[in-house]
């Protein structure tokens, strides 16, 4: 990778996550449960990514600037695996087991279906 | 005030999240996504920690929203689990649901380890 890609890169990344973060930190701040906040940008950011990388994938643009911004920086910044994990731990047993297994269950239906749908021509 | 904190914050997160993924994936020599894992892991423990200790401050919201959840990622965990689970065959399946249950696992124990010493703190 030359030096200017790898700049590229690091900037749209930058660009991509400061922005990923301000839309969930706006979504956080309309649920008055910040549960329910995380559960909703993280399977929102899970399809996305599925559905914008298996685009990009059959457009041949995985190597575009594009993966970086959109991919890396704003879903990968949206989504947030820190707070669930203190979510799960401070939380009730019962709402933690429950908030857990949707978590995953729904981030992984939400992932196929975006894959899915961005793999059709 | 705090949105420009927490969008400068969260900027810094994901780049960071970037060159941690660039450094681990280099140093491993394996293509499974140990990147995401170790930022999905420290990012937990940290969360955890921050809110054992409970500080009051004008950062908090910035290290914790922005720059924490900038730095961990859901959607790339969801969607890499699922590439794996792709590979083929049963061994393909058993990796996904190994990075997986894996992550969140490990993830809970960092999460709470980082509780726990911080209100010792």
């Amino acid at each position: 990778m030359s030096i200017r890609v790898a700049w590229q890169g690091r900037i749209a990344v930058l660009i991509g996550g400061g922005l990923g973060v301000a839309a969930r930190f706006g979504i956080s701040l309309i649920f008055s449960s910040a549960v329910v906040g995380t559960f909703v940008v993280n399977v929102l950011g899970a399809g996305a990514l599925g559905y914008v990388l298996a685009r990009l994938r059959l457009a041949g643009q995985s190597r575009s600037v594009t993966v970086p911004l959109l991919g890396v920086g704003f879903l990968g910044a949206f989504t947030t695996f820190s707070s669930l994990a203190v979510q799960l731990v401070e939380g009730p047993l019962l709402r933690s087991l429950a908030y857990g297994v949707a978590s995953l269950a729904a981030g992984i239906v939400a992932g196929m279906l975006g894959l899915t749908l961005g793999r059709q021509a | 005030m705090t949105w420009v904190a927490v969008v400068i914050a969260g900027a810094i997160g994901s780049l960071t999240r970037y060159g941690v993924i660039g450094f681990v994936q280099a140093k491993v020599r394996d293509p499974r996504p140990w990147g995401t894992f170790v930022v999905n892991v420290t990012g937990a423990a940290v969360l955890g920690l921050v809110v054992g200790i409970a500080p009051v401050g004008w950062w908090v919201v910035p290290a914790t929203a922005g720059f924490l959840g900038g730095y961990s990622t859901f959607s790339t965990w969801m969607v890499e689990t699922i590439y794996l689970a792709e590979g083929g065959g049963a061994a393909a399946v058993r990796s996904g649901f190994l990075n997986l249950v894996g992550t969140l696992g490990v993830g809970l124990i960092a999460a709470a380890a980082g509780y726990l010493i911080g209100t010792w703190l």
